[in-house]
This record gives structure tokens, sequence and C-alpha cells, in this order.
């Protein structure tokens, strides 16, 4: 591992389901939600309508879920839908009562579905293109603490992530954004193992390349 | 740089991870990427309001299971006895997606609260989710009034109980029936299907008002996670009502094939 990358994996905060996320305006804080698994709060709402699961699990999921959806669709409004769709996906499906193994799972694949329904209808997938192994960028030498200071380098990779084909760049929000395992992300996208990782790496390598200028 | 049989199996890209991760966690960046408080409101509403119907849906099923098992009994008793009329048949109520006179019910293009829903965006630029929360399943009375009514009037002939519920386009041959005895309509509905996965859910409801004229409209999804996607319209043309299933393909929306009737 990079000597530069593992102290800064040190000092940031895991991204766990016990990891309060407030935002959703006028949450109460040390909500006894917050400690509760996410299919916890999904059984909860399910059985016996607690509201306050629920509210819980969105206020959870809500941002990054949304993020995902953003970085995969052409507008701003279109993202909004899918996300609103998606949301009333996991209200509608808590009647059919079917057990869900992982909730992050299952609600990033409605997402995805949403999704797909979207780009079948517009057919904007783009191709997959071969990985260049020429392409392959030497290590980022900036350290990712210091990527909050640079405005113009956060622009750089949203700009290199926005030029990586859909379904390489699903599969790699899917890892960042969901922290999904590969063999997760490959049956949410009907794919083998080794096509996800295939499309992992090609999304990884097209951004290390659109970034090399950052050296 | 140390030779790996699998790249991805060793730390080569966490730190490109990492660093979209932290860089996704500014403040900036984090309120820019924040469903707006519209979203979370009709969300969270939604999340509420599926749980009142559940709970006003049971009630009600078990209400009308209760009055079934009344009649059958009733019936029973009275095949027996002689000299017995049956009972004076229960109130026959036609069914109607939507009742102006009834308070309790939605109304399509209206809130709960029986106010206009704006058709147009919310301040901040983000669809309504009123039409898509009332689209989302129809008035929970009129499905149980049409289970009633099948119900009680089992010994009807189907044509009888089809006068009641709308014309199912999933029936076999409903399509060609239609052709034949009211072309007009089946010209209308042909071109609905070829067309209806072009409009943006929310749009249809306007679309067939103005482009065929229908009214009491009801398009929403029935089985969220189902691959192709399922969905469930109904509409009246003129004084009839039809409703149907279908899945939307590249080639459009077809009907899904019809799951024989139950006697």
């Amino acid at each position: 591992m990079n000597a530069t990358v593992a102290p800064i994996l040190d000092q940031l905060p895991a991204e766990t389901p016990q990891t309060p996320t407030p935002e959703l305006r006028g949450a109460p804080a040390g909500n006894a939600m917050d400690a509760l698994c996410d299919e916890e709060l999904l059984r909860r709402y399910s059985d016996v309508d607690d509201q306050l699961a629920f509210r819980a699990l969105y206020i959870r999921y809500r941002i990054r879920l949304h993020r995902f959806i953003r970085r995969l669709s052409c507008d701003s409004h279109e993202a909004e839908e899918v996300f609103q769709e998606t949301w009333l996906a996991v209200i509608r499906g808590k009647e059919t009562n079917s057990p869900v193994a992982r909730f992050r799972a299952y609600v990033f694949a409605i997402a995805h579905r949403r999704l797909a329904d979207r780009w079948r209808r517009r057919k904007r997938l783009g191709s997959l293109q071969p990985c260049d192994p020429d392409e392959v960028a030497d290590e980022l030498t900036v350290a990712p603490d210091e990527w909050t200071q640079h405005a113009q380098l956060q622009g750089a990779l949203m700009n290199a992530l926005a030029n990586v084909p859909v379904p390489q760049r699903e599969v790699f929000l899917m890892k960042a954004e969901a922290d999904l395992s590969l063999e997760e992300i490959a049956k949410i996208m009907g794919i083998t193992h080794e096509a996800a990782k295939s499309r992992l790496r090609y999304a990884l390598v097209r951004l290390r390349a659109a970034l090399r200028t950052w050296k | 740089m140390t030779a790996h049989t699998d790249p991805l199996d060793v730390c080569d890209y966490e730190d490109l991870i990492t660093a979209y991760r932290a860089m996704s966690d500014t403040t900036d960046r984090k309120a820019a990427d924040m469903p707006s408080q519209s979203i979370d409101s009709a969300i969270l509403f939604a999340a509420s309001a599926n749980s009142r119907r559940r709970r006003l849906r049971s009630m009600r099923y078990a209400a009308v299971a209760a009055a079934a098992a009344c009649v059958g009994s009733v019936a029973l008793i009275s095949h027996h006895l002689p000299f017995t009329r049956m009972p004076e048949s229960l109130p026959q109520k036609t069914v109607t997606r939507v009742d102006a006179s009834d308070p309790t019910r939605v109304r399509p293009g209206y809130d709960v609260t029986n106010r206009p829903v704006s058709s147009a965006r919310t301040s901040n630029g983000a669809p309504g989710l009123s039409n898509l929360v009332l689209n989302a399943k129809p008035a929970p009375g009129a499905e149980v009034q049409m289970g009633s009514v099948v119900i009680m009037r089992a010994s009807e002939n189907h044509a009888e109980v089809q006068q009641h519920t709308g014309i199912d386009l999933n029936e076999p041959g409903a399509l060609d029936r239609l052709a034949r005895d009211n072309p007009d309509h089946y010209a209308k509905i042909r071109r609905i299907l070829a067309e209806v996965d072009e409009i943006p859910e929310q749009s249809v409801g306007r679309w067939m008002k103005a482009q065929f004229n229908a009214t009491d409209i009801t398009y929403s999804p029935i089985l969220f996670t189902s691959n192709p996607p399922q969905k469930k319209l109904s509409f009246t043309l003129e004084a009839t009502h039809y409703e149907a299933l279908i899945f939307l393909t590249q080639d459009g929306a077809q009907l899904l094939p019809s799951r024989p009737r139950v006697p």
C-alpha cells in the first residue's frame, strides 16, 4: 500500500451504517434508531409501520443514493425523478414481505433498474472500449487529504468521471458510494464477476489517466 | 512497481476511491448533492401515507370478508328452507374509480386535501411528487368495491362483471372484440400502447386527456423490482372504462398475458 495513503485511511472516518448523518432538516440528534442496522430498520418499517425507522433509513442513504443517481443521469430533473421512484419502490416493496439480505445492495439495485429503464428508452449506453495498458498513469502524488484543498482538482475528478462510459462509471460509483463488493455489483448489474472487475479497472485507469496532469 | 496477480485485490485504487469520497464529503459538494427539501418531505409523506392506506385497506378487506360470509350463510340457510325468498340483494353500486361526491376518495389531479395539484415544478426546479404519489396506487376504496362486486355477483355472467369492473384489455380476445365493436376506441388504445412509454410518467395523464379525451386516468408501476418494468394503466374513453397491465420493452408497451380469472 502506498505509504502516503495508509495513514490517511486511518484518519478518515469509516462510513458504517452506525454513523449518524442527521443532515435532514429537523432530524433529532442522537436518535436511538441510528444504532440499528439497515435490515433491522427495514424490518421495523415493514412489520410495524415504524415511521421513525424509515426516516432513519432515509437519512442514512439519501445523500449517497442521490449522488449516485445524479452522477449517472443526464440532468438534475431526471436524477430527482429516479430518486423519488427508488424510494417509492422501497416503500411499496415492504408489502411483498420478501426478505432483503442487505438493504444497501437492495436500494442501489432498485436505483440501477430505474436508471436502466431510462437508458433503455434513450439508448444512451456507450460501447465498451478496450483498456489500454499504456494509459495507466503513475500513482497519484497528491495525497487524498489534500484533495479537498484543491477545488480545481475536485472539478477535474468530476469531469474525468463524467467522461467515463456509463457502465464503467456505474461500477465505480457503486464501489465508491455504496461500498458494495464486486460480487454484489455483478449481481445487481446482471454481469459476471470478471466483467464487473474489468469495468472497475477500466474506470480507474481512465480516471488516473485524466488526472495525470496533477502529478 | 511490485507485480500483482490481480491489481484490484491490492489497494492501488483505494487512493482514488478515498479521494472521491473525501471530496464528496466537503461541505460545498455535499450541499450540491443533497436532494431538495420538497423531495425529502414528499418521500417521508409517501411512507406514512402508504402505511395509513395499508391499515385502512386491511380493515375494509376484513369487513368485506365478513359481509361475504354473512351473505353465503344466508344463502345456504335459504336454500334448505322451503318457500323462502332470497334476501334482497345488497345495494348495487356502480364501481367508479372517481366518485366526486365521496370526500374520502383521492381524485386524480388533486392531493389528499382535495386541493388541485399544480403541474408546475417546485421552486427549486424539482418535479412535484404529488402526482407520482397519487398515481402510484388507485383509490383503495375502488379496489375493495370491485372485489366486493365480484364476490357478491359471482354467479352473474362475465359480461355483467366486466360492465361493473371495466374492460380488461389483458383478457384473451379483448382487443379483437374491441376492434369489432368499437373501432374508434380500438385505434386510440393501440396508439396509447405504442406511445405511452415515450411519455414521462407524470405527464401521461395530461397527454391522454389532451390527445384522446380520456378521463379517470391511472398510470402506475405495480412491481418495482421487476424486469422488464410492469405498469398498470386504466382510463375511461367516453363512458367505457379500460384497464391494462403492461410491461415496457424496446418495442414499446406490451400487454401482459392475462391470468385465468378466478370463478
